[in-house]
């Protein structure tokens, strides 16, 4: 009885432990103000961490690192929000991107950096609709930066005027 | 995705510098597939080159304009594999009157040394507008020994003198000295040494007088060089000679290289009514301030 009481509160911890791990659906982005920090998948496999620093409830500074990039100078104490899906990680830069700010540019860096198929589709979208040239120069530069396949049929469409 | 540097900041500066060169280009290019082509194009210079290539060969075969493909031939000279630099010098080589000079040059800026030796042949059967290309190709990869080729096998003075006005834009003052000991058209090799900076060379054609026409051409070059090396010569040619035609292409030189305290000084230390008429003349042809001192002096009754 007293091991299986001992079980129970393990496995109630250790759940209890990967929901804060996994925030998942309910990823909604920062909100308080300071900085706060969460980890994705990298493309390539490994972390990335993204820093945003909020000022009355809106991000005003964006920072990445992860296996591929770094930023030696950049040291803060932010609030760890832990692990988040790829797709809310996105959606939530995303919205930065447009209307242009000091954002953007962070923003669009920080999702071609993420795992998986969504950043070049993002970035497709970006250069198909944006209404700043220069967030669309921006957003093929870092689909440039890709080795994915899918980003090289953007460009070829984009070449080939069936974009 | 993969980012093959690893420091922000280098990628950043790069964004920032093609973003902002490619905006003030692409301004006047009002079709927006135009501009995403060109934009697409940039973006792909760094890029992994083996999944650039195909992209780019694929806008030069394809129909986009002129412009496109000229943007797609520099990406071309910045990708650093053998099948581009091959490529390039199809374009070259091609015939096509807005392109294949412009795949010159691009040539020049890739400065592959087996793609840059492959242009000689261009030269050589090119006609006027692609010779030009290749000497400002030679010019961008700094390749003076290929330009100096050009030169010492020149079939004609037009020629000769076009290959020798680059190596003086190269500054190639060891070419020129050795084109002039073995040509016959000295002329274009006096401004040539002037515009490479050599004052060595100017100054010994300055100082022989065997040939009054040369020597002049090459006192009035220093002027060009400028500089208290070349004011010195100036006032010591001046003061040595007997020609007038020597001493007016001395004044001449410190015109060109605005040596006025020179003329002054030889104002000064003149006793001849007419030469110092001349001198004055001089000064004021160089709209020199020092005219007001001489003035003054005039005026004081010290001169």
């Amino acid at each position: 009885m007293k091991t299986s009481l001992r079980l129970i509160v393990i496995a109630v911890l250790f759940a209890a432990c990967i929901a804060s791990e996994s925030l998942g659906a309910n990823f909604g982005g920062p909100v308080n103000d300071g900085w706060h920090t969460w980890r994705v998948v990298e493309a390539g496999g490994g972390e990335l961490q993204i820093y945003a620093s909020i000022k009355s409830g809106k991000p005003v500074q964006l920072r990445v690192r992860g296996d591929s990039i770094c930023q030696d100078d950049f040291d803060v104490e932010a609030t760890d929000l832990g692990l988040v899906e790829v797709d809310e990680s996105i959606d939530w830069l995303q919205r930065y991107i447009e209307p242009r700010s000091e954002l953007s540019s962070d923003a669009l860096m920080a999702i071609s950096l993420h795992s998986g198929d969504r950043p070049v589709a993002v970035l497709a979208t970006v250069i198909k609709s944006a209404n700043d040239r220069r967030i669309r120069q921006e957003a093929l530069f870092w689909l440039g930066q890709s080795d994915s396949a899918a980003a090289f049929d953007v460009f070829d469409r984009l070449l080939s005027g069936t974009m | 995705m993969h980012i093959r540097t690893k420091t922000v900041f280098t990628l950043l500066t790069l964004v920032a510098m093609s973003s902002s060169l490619a905006q003030s280009e692409l301004t006047e290019i009002t079709d927006e597939s135009e501009v995403l082509k060109i934009a697409a194009l940039e973006a792909l210079i760094s890029a992994p080159p083996e999944r650039a290539l195909p992209l780019v060969a694929r806008v030069l075969d394809g129909n986009s304009s002129d412009e496109v493909k000229s943007r797609a031939l520099f990406v071309l000279s910045q990708i650093d594999l053998p099948e581009a630099q091959a490529r390039l010098l199809e374009v070259a080589k091609s015939g096509d009157a807005e392109l294949s000079g412009e795949a010159v040059r691009m040539i020049g800026i890739g400065g592959n040394p087996e793609t840059l030796t492959a242009l000689a042949e261009l030269y050589s059967a090119g006609g006027e507008e692609l010779r030009d290309a290749v000497l400002e190709a030679y010019m961008i990869a700094g390749d003076k020994e290929a330009v100096y080729q050009i030169a010492a096998n020149a079939n004609d003075a037009e020629e000769f003198e076009a290959a020798v006005e680059m190596l003086g834009v190269m500054g190639a003052r060891t070419e020129l000295r050795a084109l002039s000991e073995s040509s016959s058209f000295p002329g274009v090799l006096i401004e040539a040494f002037a515009i490479s900076g050599d004052f060595e060379s100017l100054r010994e054609l300055a100082l022989d007088s065997s040939d009054v026409q040369r020597q002049a051409r090459a006192i009035e070059a220093l002027g060009i060089i400028g500089g208290d090396s070349v004011n010195a010569t100036l006032i010591e040619i001046y003061r040595g000679t007997d020609s007038d035609d020597i001493r007016e292409a001395a004044l001449d030189g410190m015109l060109i290289s605005g040596y006025d305290e020179g003329v002054l000084e030889l104002y000064r230390s003149s006793d001849d009514v007419g030469e110092k008429r001349e001198l004055l003349e001089m000064l004021s042809v160089m709209g020199s301030d020092l005219l007001l001192d001489v003035i003054d002096a005039a005026l004081a009754g010290d001169q």
